[in-house]
């Protein structure tokens, strides 16, 4: 074989009829506009995204005939995380222990609780999933409380980690790791079609709790990149930046031309993923707390939150920056952009 | 600078070349189709800041696929092992093994295989379209043919 052979066989199989299809620029549209409400949902952040979900499973569950019996909770004895290492070096120095691990199976219990001393030192929980992207992940509970940002990834390949957040003088924690779902819930594929229910998707997961230790001195994060100039179909009218703990408000008067203006952050860091941002314009609160993009190389991680402004009225947009967990000597960089038509 | 009331005009007008690299990318007119539509929305909200359309898109092209795949949101169906020895069919020439085994190839490999023999693009600009360094496009070029059984004396070659 040749490269010449190559060139023909890939030239052979592309050019041979392709299926017509002269509906694809509405079907483009169609998927823009999706694409778009998804966004403006998800600029909401995780925050209200885990109330809705859990008001949502708190509805469905008392419906009757609908709900799945919770199983019982199981403690199961912590069991050696293979996965995941007993100690841990992050990017930024930091140096991580392991104190606890434990295991859910695809096939096993949902649910798996450790109970852990308390140092006083900063804490992490770490997951590691064997199963496919999008099996359910389990929630974080401290003594059976949701008390940080959110679960783990919908199975995310390499080690997942989110701060572990306590009671404050707390001397003992059981965090428990649940994959229980409750409700049930079906989807239909065409639009008049039968709902099928869907099947929550069950995963491995090796799951541990690690203390880490703050660095010595403030490690200095990358500084974030220049903001695009254009994003979404929108100019870059205004910007700041700014390192976490230090920076934690923004402000900028915006002049409202009848449309939306968009605002999006980026942050950069070891714990820049743990940013959050609460917005208020015009007086009001944003319904919605955005989390952060880390911006490396590729495309720009858009998350933009989009709102709407009176024709002529001048404005206030005051953002809160704050962080979930702790972030001893770990600054974080912080960008915000603010975008109008 | 692209003017977002061209956009119709560019699906209409180039759909049909950039369907084709995403069907050899993921070998089904079905999931092509998927990809080219995901690719094209992707480059509308990018639209005003582009200053080359259909580079952008292949862009887009290709990294939405690599991502599907490295995501596993599409797994591809397990495939047996190359043979030892290419056998060789009369009755085509060793072209359906050929195409294949283009199938069996990792993703990226594939990728650089199709960007390469099929759009005939240089080394720089298939390292620029998958975000990564001219040595590793080359590196991945010849593991892919060696793979295909593809003429050494022409893997030497496209090493320079």
């Amino acid at each position: 074989m040749t490269v010449q052979d190559l060139r023909d066989v890939l030239r052979e199989r592309a050019e041979g009829p392709s299926p017509a299809n002269p509906r694809r620029h509405d079907e483009v549209r169609a998927r823009i506009r999706r694409t778009r409400l998804r966004r403006r949902t998800m600029a909401g952040g995780a925050v209200v995204a885990m109330a809705s979900v859990v008001a949502v499973v708190a509805v469905v569950a008392l419906l009757p005939g609908t709900a799945e019996e919770p199983p019982p909770a199981t403690t199961v004895t912590a069991e050696p995380a293979s996965g995941l290492p007993e100690r841990y070096t992050a990017p930024d120095g930091t140096a991580y222990r392991r104190l606890a691990t434990a295991r859910l199976t695809a096939e096993g219990a949902k649910k798996t609780s450790v109970t852990i001393p308390l140092s006083g030192l900063p804490l992490d929980v770490a997951a590691r999933c064997d199963g496919e992207f999008g099996s359910g992940a389990p929630r974080i509970l401290v003594d059976g409380r949701h008390t940080g940002p959110r679960g783990f990834a919908p199975c995310p390949t390499g080690m997942d980690l989110q701060p572990l957040v306590v009671p404050e003088g707390a001397k003992e924690v059981t965090v428990t790791f649940d994959t229980t779902t409750s409700g049930s819930a079906c989807a239909t594929r065409t639009r008049n079609g039968p709902c099928v229910p869907v099947k929550p998707r069950r995963a491995g997961w090796d799951l541990a709790v690690y203390e880490w230790t703050p660095p010595a001195r403030p490690v200095t994060p990358e500084p974030v990149r220049a903001l695009p100039g254009r994003l979404g179909g929108k100019r870059l009218i205004s910007q700041s930046t700014g390192v976490w703990p230090g920076d934690s408000t923004f402000e900028v008067e915006v002049v409202g031309t009848g449309g939306t203006i968009g605002i999006d952050q980026i942050c950069s860091g070891d714990l820049a993923g743990r940013m959050w941002f609460r917005y208020r314009v015009d007086g009001k609160e944003s319904p919605a707390t955005s989390g952060c993009g880390v911006w490396k190389k590729g495309a720009f991680p858009m998350a933009m939150a989009e709102f709407t402004l009176p024709k002529g009225k001048r404005v206030t947009v005051t953002a809160q920056v704050g962080l979930w967990g702790e972030s001893t000597n770990r600054p974080v960089d912080w960008a915000i952009g603010v975008y109008k038509k | 600078m692209a003017d977002r009331a061209i956009f119709q005009y560019f699906v209409v007008s180039r759909s049909d070349r950039l369907l084709r690299t995403a069907y050899l990318l993921t070998r089904d007119w079905g999931v092509a189709e998927d990809l080219l539509q995901e690719s094209l929305a992707k480059a509308w909200f990018a639209w005003p800041g582009i200053d080359e359309p259909e580079a952008y898109v292949r862009k887009a092209l290709v990294t939405t696929y690599t991502s599907w795949w490295r995501r596993r949101w599409r797994r591809e169906l397990p495939s047996d092992e190359l043979p030892e020895a290419v056998t060789h069919d009369p009755g085509d020439d060793g072209r359906a093994e050929l195409w294949r085994a283009v199938g069996r190839l990792p993703t990226r490999q594939r990728a650089v295989i199709v960007l390469r023999f099929y759009e005939d693009l240089p080394v720089s600009e298939v390292a620029g379209l998958l975000g990564c360094q001219e040595g590793t496009v080359k590196s991945q070029t010849a593991k892919a043919l060696a793979k295909l059984r593809v003429d050494e004396a022409i893997v030497r070659e496209l090493r320079r």
